[in-house]
């Protein structure tokens, strides 16, 4: 009976996606109430069916068992990961209230979509199995490409929404077949069984066929996380969604996706450690070094994104290097802190419209925040706050998620990547204080006259502010739960 | 806390620039004078604070004093402890009377965006004060950092001439580049020790080649703030492009936090790698002092003309830290504290000339003398205390520094003293040029002599000075215990 | 007794001609249609193989679905007939190549070269019990499908939601100048007043 316990929030998800599609369907083709546009309604019905998701997730208490014919498990990393995506969710609902009604996505389904994408993500924490991995990755894929190309009167996102379904459908394909090699060579799908088959392995003779079916696999989980190299599509997906779907692929599923790659690779890959450490470590070090110098080039707010999120997945990989709790622990403290800061400086580029004469348009490139000091002082300051953090300054929060990891690689001795990751860091800084001078330090001839952002958005953009700035208070608040949350990785 | 700890006079310290920093964000912006009466009066409580520390402070102990310790991160290892001792009071006073000068002199030259002038300079006040008091490695390095910001924005913002914007940048990665450097150190060090604290540091025996590597990790981050030759110059350009506060602040205090931090760290941490490297800071002190002297010689901006002969004090005091004995450290305590006082107060006879004829550089200015007498008489008296005249504390910093290096190396002292003799060389020939002379009315057409507000902080500055010079056994009987038990940890 | 051999070689022949048609005719369509064929004729050989669950999933799912979709574009690009002057034989070194490459495959799976079935070396036991307790293929697929990996059952029917919703997501316009008819407001029309009588002269 445990089974539909431990599911209990994507059930209950599931039945109101079932309602609402219904509803939806059935209203807004009702001719005597005109074809009535249901955004706003979906918006708010979205928002409470997460709220109380939420609450249900938040009440259940953290199991430790293996569901649905060990297909999924529960432990505490669900639990906590459960509850950090559905207030992830909550926080870019928020932020995106006003950026569907400005922009016309009149389609409920979209909502329908983001629901079911919540829902993936939740099942792809609890993935146990190969076939589960696989199906849920391919099921969050899949929600994935049509939210990037949503907007049918955009050539661009129509073109985005393309290059993600192929290159990803390519990605997934490897994943099949990795996963097809694995279990054509051992004959066990399931994770635990396969970390009980390797136990001591490597010390005899091991077919090196494994080893390519497990290569295929890492590359297909890089793949959908955007390290390099395999990041190409990202900031071209990036920049032709639509961005309050570019803020939905920047928050949402690096963590469960994170989580899936811990379980895959320490948990029952770990005997393969000294064949995957190195394939992680010139991920790693790739990711730092594209995301570093891509960044640089970039005049559009998008793409700088895209790419300074490239950077982060970097120090992710950085401290999987070593494998132990408190790596473990530093990475799911960054992807906590990453989530906040996102949200926060998504917060800012969702909804910043400047007004030119007879229409108002979005922000796009990066000077267009030029001489933004002078007409929001107050927003200039979060964004430098946000920006300041992104770059690693103490005291923000983003200094401390840094120093934790750069601990975790410091432990394996791995000092050249350290040095390494801290000099492309340095790099890094440059071109967010550039950013930072452009606000405060330039001077435009005309000012730009901004529309007041949305009410959702700026309680959003505080609460990541205080998240941000105050965080170094009490960090403990934040690393016992990912404490926690690292213990089922152990081996 | 209990509410007994809040009466510790160093929590006061800290924590009312605080709480004025919080006023001040409430007070409307458009009321300007308010603002700063407010700004003037915490800094002039927090001076109060900190002399009560001099005052309560015992002087026949080495142990740390007004100590207190918060649980920021127990299950790590790491927590936030305060405490001062002999060496450090006298650099928290030092900086609670200089952020008085600097808001009275920011009075009516600062003309916008003035309430978040004042919020920075409180910022900077109170990470300045951390620097000084925290016992932890972990917090001098986020305090040592986040004094960037502020002064990155004091630079880029209220600068004076065009190139502040690349001056704020080369201040700010300068800086930073060397302290990411030691941040790899620090973390070693805590994986190896397993914790920062300074005091369980300080019994812990390094090994000597590990010794070496972290001291070099910690010298490219302090040279880089001291500065040392070569890497000295983005001193010239900040100062040169800083407003008149913001050089104040900058060489009084910020000069300080490098020769500090190799007080505090870097020689109890690691003395044979110390003693090991005395050589290489002994030849790069004695280039600086020449060469720096030399340099002076060439220039024609005032601003850059005194930033170059801050290198070549701070050369002096680096032979002092490095000579490892009584009178070598005590005397370039005491020269750090000088050139404090003495370098601020000619910044900020820069100052008043470049507030009344908006330009810096040399050759516009002559025979102010005969118009400025007031004027000239501080600034001549300034002058005598920068080149080292006996009866100025510079003279006894410069003296005690002489005899320790005497102790150690004759040669040494030589070279050292030729600095000197090219002190007086520029501080001279400087204050000729603008002094005396005749008047370039073709120039300047109205002149007029120093007010009220410029004569009260000129003149404290001035008695301080003589204080220094004629009895400075009232400051070194205070940091004797603290400097004989720093001196006894090394052998 | 000889009809499960006559059946194979039925279905392997027709198998074979009809892929040589699809490579060889020069209208697509036909093509298309001969490769239906294939298809069938396969599914007529996994079920003399006894595999029925996958020679009805390769009806349902080639023939239903790909060779739909192969259809579809054929039609939508409007292809007649493919005008190429290449001769048959235009490629033959890498078709030599390529057909020695898979029949060496092929080879490699004989033991001896007993294509009909002729040689008895061991006897033939037919077990009965199992012949009548057995459960087939379907049945054996369904019991562990809708039991055991029910989960992965159900996520793949939402997999096939998302499916759809993004085609009509994507795709549907809502014309609003298309007629249509509602039959619910046909069937329910009163005949009593359709028609009327009338005298026009009086």
């Amino acid at each position: 009976m445990y089974n539909f316990y431990s599911i209990l929030p994507e059930i209950y998800i599931l039945c109101n996606i079932c309602i609402l599609l219904m509803y939806g369907v059935f209203f807004s083709t009702f001719p005597s109430l005109g074809y009535p546009l249901l955004n706003k309604n979906f918006n708010l019905l979205v928002l409470q069916i997460l709220i109380f998701s939420f609450l249900l997730a938040f009440s259940q208490t953290p199991l430790n068992l293996l569901n649905w014919n060990n297909l999924l498990i529960s432990d505490f990393f669900t639990y906590y990961a459960k509850l950090i995506i559905i207030l992830a969710t909550i926080g870019w609902l928020l932020l995106s209230f006003g950026y569907s009604i400005k922009e016309k996505l009149n389609y409920f389904e979209f909502w329908i979509l983001v629901l079911l994408a919540v829902v993936a993500m939740l099942f792809i924490t609890q993935a146990y199995d190969l076939l589960t991995i696989y199906l849920t990755i391919e099921f969050q894929s899949l929600i994935f490409y049509i939210l990037a190309s949503i907007k049918r009167t955009s050539e661009f996102s129509t073109e985005a929404g393309l290059k993600y379904f192929i290159l990803g459908a390519f990605a997934s394909a490897f994943l099949l077949f990795g996963s097809s090699i694995v279990y054509g060579l051992t004959g066990l799908t399931n994770l635990s069984d396969l970390s009980k088959l390797f136990l001591g392995l490597i010390g005899n003779e091991i077919s090196f066929n494994l080893i390519i079916g497990f290569i295929f696999i890492l590359v297909a989980l890089l793949f959908k996380l955007s390290a390099a190299p395999f990041h190409v599509w990202s900031p071209d997906v990036y920049e032709g969604a639509p961005i309050s779907v570019t803020a939905f692929f920047s928050i949402l599923p690096k963590l469960a996706i994170l989580g899936l790659l811990f379980r895959f690779l320490l948990f029952t890959f770990y005997d393969f450690i000294s064949y995957w450490q190195s394939i992680i470590l010139i991920a790693a070090f790739l990711s730092i070094l594209i995301g570093t110098f891509g960044a640089f080039a970039q005049t559009k707010w998008k793409r700088f994104l895209a790419y300074s999120s490239i950077n982060h997945i970097g120090f992710f990989l950085l401290a999987l290097l070593s494998g132990d709790l408190n790596s473990i622990s530093s990475v799911i403290f960054y992807g906590i802190i990453y989530i906040i800061t996102m949200s926060g400086i998504f917060a800012f580029t969702v909804n910043v419209n400047f007004y030119a004469y007879s229409k108002t348009y979005q922000l796009r490139y990066l000077s267009n925040i030029k001489g933004l000091a002078k007409t929001d002082p107050f927003l200039a300051f979060a964004l430098t706050i946000i920006l300041f953090s992104m770059a690693g300054i103490p005291p923000m929060a983003g200094f401390f998620a840094k120093l934790f990891v750069l601990l975790a690689a410091v432990q394996v001795d791995a000092f050249g990547i350290s040095i390494f990751a801290v000099i492309m860091s340095c790099i890094a800084c440059f071109y967010y204080i550039r950013l930072i001078k452009n606000i405060y330090f330039d001077s435009v001839i005309n000012w730009k006259v901004m529309e007041p952002m949305h009410k959702m958005s700026s309680l959003i953009l505080g609460l990541s502010l205080i998240g941000i700035l105050f965080l170094f208070i009490d960090v403990e608040m934040v690393s016992i739960i990912t404490l926690l949350m690292s213990i089922p990785f152990l081996h | 806390m209990l509410n007994l700890e809040f009466l510790n006079p160093l929590i006061l310290t800290s924590l009312t620039p605080l709480v004025g920093l919080l006023i001040l964000f409430v007070i409307p912006a458009t009321k300007e004078s308010f603002c700063r009466l407010v700004a003037l009066n915490t800094a002039c409580i927090t001076f109060l604070f900190s002399l009560i520390l001099w005052i309560q402070f015992d002087s026949h102990t080495s142990l740390f004093q007004f100590s207190a310790t918060f649980d920021w991160f127990p299950s790590a290892n790491l927590y936030y402890t305060l405490g001062i001792d002999g060496i450090s009071m006298f650099f928290i006073l030092l900086t609670t009377l200089l952020t008085i000068i600097c808001i009275l002199v920011s009075w009516s030259s600062v003309k916008f965006l003035i309430k978040e002038y004042l919020i920075c300079f409180l910022l900077l006040e109170f990470f300045l004060i951390q620097v000084f008091s925290v016992l932890d490695l972990l917090w001098f390095y986020i305090f040592f950092e986040s004094v960037l910001i502020p002064m990155f924005l004091i630079v880029g913002i209220w600068g004076s001439r065009e190139r502040k914007i690349r001056a704020a940048y080369q201040f700010f990665l300068y800086t930073l580049v060397g302290s990411l450097l030691m941040l790899i150190a620090l973390l070693t060090i805590y994986f190896q020790v397993g914790s920062t604290d300074l005091q369980i540091l300080w019994h812990y025996n390094f090994t000597e080649i590990k010794q070496i590597i972290f001291w070099l990790a910690f010298f490219s981050s302090f040279a880089v703030k001291i500065p040392m030759i070569p890497f000295h110059i983005w001193l010239p350009e900040a100062h040169a492009e800083a407003p008149t506060a913001g050089s104040v602040i900058l060489a009084g205090i910020l000069l300080k936090m490098g020769g500090y931090g190799f007080l505090r760290f870097s020689i109890p941490l690691f003395p044979e790698a110390c003693i090991y490297f005395t050589p290489l800071i002994f030849t790069l002190s004695i280039i600086a002092i020449l060469y720096a002297s030399l340099t002076t010689l060439r220039q024609v901006d005032l601003k850059k003309i005194i930033a170059y002969s801050s290198v070549s004090h701070m050369g002096f005091v680096t032979i002092g830290i490095f000579s490892l004995n009584l009178h070598g450290i005590e005397g370039s305590i005491l020269l750090m504290l000088s050139h404090g006082l003495v370098s601020s107060a000619l910044f900020l006879c820069i100052g008043i000339l470049y507030d009344r004829h908006k330009t810096r550089i040399l050759k516009y200015y002559s025979g102010l003398m005969q118009v400025m007498p007031l004027f000239g008489i501080f600034f001549l008296f300034f002058t005598f205390a920068n080149l080292g005249f006996p009866g100025t504390s510079s003279f006894i910093g410069e003296l005690l520094v002489l005899i320790g290096a005497f102790q150690l190396n004759r040669i040494l002292t030589f070279f050292a003293s030729i600095g000197m003799i090219l002190g007086a060389a520029y501080s001279i020939w400087l204050f000729n040029r603008i002094s005396f002379g005749t008047l370039k009315t073709q120039y300047f057409s109205f002149f007029q002599d120093i007010s009220r507000r410029e004569f009260w902080i000129l003149l404290p500055l001035t008695l301080l000075i003589l204080w220094m010079g004629i009895y400075p056994i009232s400051f070194l009987s205070e940091m004797h215990f603290s400097v004989l038990s720093l001196i006894e940890q090394l052998f | 007794m000889y009809t499960d051999l006559f059946l194979y070689f039925l279905f392997s022949s027709f198998a074979l001609l009809a892929s040589l048609m699809v490579i060889s005719l020069s209208n697509a369509v036909h093509s298309v249609l001969f490769l239906i064929l294939v298809f069938c004729n396969i599914a007529g050989l996994l079920l003399l193989l006894g595999a029925e669950f996958l020679s009805f999933m390769l009806l349902i799912v080639y023939v239903g679905a790909i060779a739909v979709l192969f259809l579809f574009v054929v039609m939508m690009l409007n292809i007649k007939k493919t005008s190429t002057t290449l001769s048959f034989f235009f490629n033959r070194p890498i078709g030599i190549i390529t057909f020695s490459i898979l029949f060496n495959q092929l080879l490699g799976v004989f033991n001896d070269f007993d294509t009909f079935g002729l040689k008895q070396k061991d006897l033939i036991w037919i077990s009965w019990i199992t012949e009548h307790n057995n459960l087939t293929n379907i049945q054996a697929v369904g019991k562990v499908f809708y039991t055991k990996y029910s989960f992965l059952f159900i996520l793949s029917g939402l997999i096939l939601l998302v499916a759809m919703l993004g085609a009509i997501i994507l795709t549907m316009h809502q014309r609003t100048d298309v007629k249509k008819q509602k039959i619910e407001l046909q069937l329910n029309r009163n005949f009593g007043g359709s028609v009327k009588f009338i005298n026009l002269r009086k």
